[in-house]
């Protein structure tokens, strides 16, 4: 009963509010104007709405929709129009302004700026001055410019030129004098050069030139960076420096000089390139003194990675003890300087090599012990215990490859729990393990080291 | 292998080090010099001129052209000694402008000549200097010491710069001693000497000197001005030369007032930027 009562009571103000009554079979299937028609018998759109306008709810809303809507457009259009105003207004004044501006400026250049400058020769005692003028002005065929573009070059590579072309300098002087006889008959000066020097020393030994060739070469490098060294630190005289006419140096050093001049000297390639080109072994050896202790001086490569450049001077440092040292040291050394060679793993600060330069690394250490009988034992525990221990399986362009970690600044031992391929790792290292035990070098070179042990135990 | 011989063959090494150390290296300088310019040479011409569009160069400059300045490791390394020669800046002598070269004036033809050729393959900004030969009285001197004349008269006021410039006495030629005492004398002033183009035409000297209040300026004055281009040119003379160069690195290239059309250009006399 109650629950009757309470739906006459909504239709009913329904109704009133609405217009229409929302009958208990609206929502029925038959029905198939869905509900918006009240009455079947007064259909067609004017009676449908008279029966909605017919609701003062409906009225309301409606009136006030239209009311607010022509308010706001009112609204609208009378701001536009104010600002529309304001606007032409300003342009007006603006113009006017201009106008007023352009006619003073003419006032005060005939009326009002000779006063002025009346008043200044008062002032400050001028004499007119005559026609003569100050401004000089130039004609373009006057200005004389230099025809010649000079190269762009950096601090760096500046001063790394200027001690390169030192360095072979002294060091052709060098061979020069200790060869005896005249070397170039092109060049009468060199030889001029040659005798002063010759005769500075009274008893040049000519058993010299034979006598410890690759001591000397250590030894006038080292008195060399000792003399000179001071002199490439000053900026003022490397920028002042331009090379020398080579037209009066030997052959093989005109040669040298032409293709130092050539090169940018910027990046690591850039000495590549003229390591290179430079064939006396001698000076090669010269110049790889030099690329130890200059390598700051060079840009590391722009791709990061110049491992083949770094097996050529393993390579070409095979028994010759101090510069195979100072190279092979740079695998595990903590310095700066692999990150001119390798190439960082997974875009981390870890550097890798390739299983190749190590056993490269390894074969001078065994060229070392069996042909000058030099021992580094450590080196070569250390070397072997790295490819046992810290390589890993990486893409390289030719495919996947055996690469090995090299130990960083801060961290000697690289594989701990901290570093996040860890788990990867460990489960390539079964794949890596088999990738170098048929590698026939590594076997090979193995090999070799465990023949010692029976040498020296039998 | 012996001993002995490694011995002398470090000897050899450190001997040629040694040599090398004066700065001597083949091909720095030009052994061949033309013949029309070794007569040019011969004559007692004691004085070369060198173009340059860069007025701030100085003596230093072109001293350490030498290629034994800059391929040996000491600094103080070659024949050359303060007084070898002395460098005069080439400047208009009413309007103090710098007139784009440079005079070394040497000691002796014979000092003139080593510098000559030693330096015909040096270069200055990486151009290869030119040096051209003066003949022996060109009259250089005789403009040298109007300019410093009329300038040390600038120094002391607007006055006496117009009296100067208006009685252009011919001034006689200087020796050369007269000359160095005449460039001492010149030093002060000219590091406390500016000139500035640009200020507005109706700007006074006691506006300039309010406007650059902070600077311990000592007078200044219109040297030149153009009433149709509205084109200015001042003296300014301080106290101080610090202010002197303070002055120039703060308004060097600076808008007066915000002014496009007022944009100044300070220049020191003495060439320090």
């Amino acid at each position: 009963m109650r629950r009757g009562r309470f739906k006459l009571d909504t239709i009913l103000s329904f109704k009133r509010w609405y217009g229409f009554t929302i009958k208990s079979n609206m929502f029925s299937k038959r029905r198939k104007a869905g509900g918006l028609i009240m009455n079947s018998q007064q259909s067609g759109i004017g009676g449908l709405l008279w029966k909605y306008f017919n609701a003062p709810g409906n009225v309301m809303f409606v009136t006030f929709n239209i009311i607010t809507f022509a308010g706001l457009v009112t609204f609208n259009s009378l701001i536009s129009a104010q600002r529309r105003q304001v606007f032409e207004l300003r342009l007006i004044e603006a113009q006017n302004n201009m106008v007023i501006q352009s006619m003073g400026t003419l006032k005060n250049s005939t009326s009002e700026a000779i006063p002025t400058l009346k008043s200044n020769t008062k002032d400050e005692h001028v004499v007119k001055p005559k026609s003569d003028s100050p401004i000089h002005e130039y004609t373009f065929d006057e200005i004389e410019l230099s025809s010649k573009p000079s190269r762009l070059t950096t601090y760096d590579s500046q001063v790394a030129k200027m001690s390169l072309f030192h360095m072979m300098y002294a060091y052709f002087l060098m061979k020069h004098v200790t060869s005896n006889g005249t070397t170039n008959p092109k060049s009468i000066l060199w030889d001029e050069e040659i005798k002063i020097i010759q005769e500075m020393l009274s008893n040049v030994d000519g058993a010299a030139k034979q006598a410890g060739r690759d001591k000397l070469l250590r030894f006038f490098y080292s008195s060399w960076r000792k003399e000179f060294g001071s002199l490439f630190d000053n900026l003022h005289k490397s920028q002042k420096f331009h090379f020398p006419d080579w037209k009066y140096y030997p052959e093989n050093m005109r040669y040298a000089c032409s293709n130092l001049y050539k090169n940018d000297m910027h990046t690591i390639d850039d000495f590549a390139q003229f390591y290179e080109s430079i064939h006396p072994k001698e000076l090669k050896r010269l110049l790889r003194f030099w690329f130890a202790d200059n390598l700051t001086l060079i840009s590391p490569s722009v791709n990061g990675n110049k491992e083949d450049f770094y097996r050529t001077l393993i390579k070409d440092s095979y028994g010759d003890d101090p510069l195979f040292q100072k190279y092979s040291s740079i695998l595990w050394n903590a310095d700066s300087r692999k990150r001119f060679f390798f190439p960082t793993y997974a875009d981390k600060q870890l550097r890798t090599a390739s299983i190749d330069t190590i056993l490269t690394v390894l074969q001078g250490y065994i060229i070392l012990h069996e042909k000058k009988g030099i021992r580094h034992n450590a080196e070569i525990i250390r070397l072997i215990s790295m490819i046992k221990k810290d390589c890993v399986i990486a893409k390289n362009q030719t495919g996947k490859g055996v690469r090995i970690f090299l130990p960083t600044d801060t961290r000697t031992d690289l594989i701990d729990d901290e570093f996040e391929h860890y788990d990867r790792m460990l489960r390539d290292r079964q794949k890596c393990y088999e990738l170098v035990s048929r590698n026939p070098k590594v076997i090979k070179l193995l090999d070799k080291i465990s023949k010692w042990n029976e040498t020296t135990t039998t | 292998m012996s001993c002995l011989g490694i011995m002398s063959a470090r000897k050899t090494v450190s001997s040629v080090l040694e040599y090398l150390k004066s700065g001597k290296v083949l091909g720095t300088r030009s052994p061949q010099i033309l013949q029309s310019e070794k007569s040019i040479l011969k004559n007692e011409s004691t004085a070369l001129r060198y173009k340059s569009y860069y007025p701030s160069l100085r003596k230093e400059d072109f001293i350490s052209i030498l290629p034994e300045r800059i391929l040996a490791p000491k600094a103080d390394s070659g024949y050359m000694s303060d007084d070898t020669f002395q460098l005069v800046k080439c400047r208009d002598p009413k309007f103090f402008q710098f007139q784009d070269s440079y005079i070394l004036l040497f000691r002796d033809n014979k000092a003139m000549r080593k510098y000559y050729e030693s330096t015909s393959l040096s270069r200055i900004f990486k151009v290869r200097v030119k040096f051209n030969i003066l003949p022996k009285n060109d009259g250089m001197i005789p403009v040298y010491s109007r300019y410093a004349k009329n300038l040390e008269s600038a120094f002391q006021g607007g006055e006496s710069y117009f009296k100067s410039i208006k009685e252009e006495q011919p001034i006689e030629d200087l020796s050369e001693q007269d000359l160095i005492l005449l460039q001492k004398s010149v030093i002060p002033i000219e590091e406390r000497s500016a000139l500035i183009w640009n200020l507005p035409i109706q700007l006074k000297s006691h506006n300039i000197m309010d406007k650059f209040w902070f600077y311990d300026i000592k007078h200044c004055f219109k040297l030149y001005w153009d009433t149709q281009t509205g084109k200015t040119l001042h003296y300014v003379a301080f106290n101080d030369p610090v202010d002197c160069l303070k002055l120039k690195r703060n308004f060097h290239g600076v808008n007066f007032d915000d002014c496009p059309q007022y944009k100044l250009l300070v220049e020191t006399l003495n060439g320090e930027c």
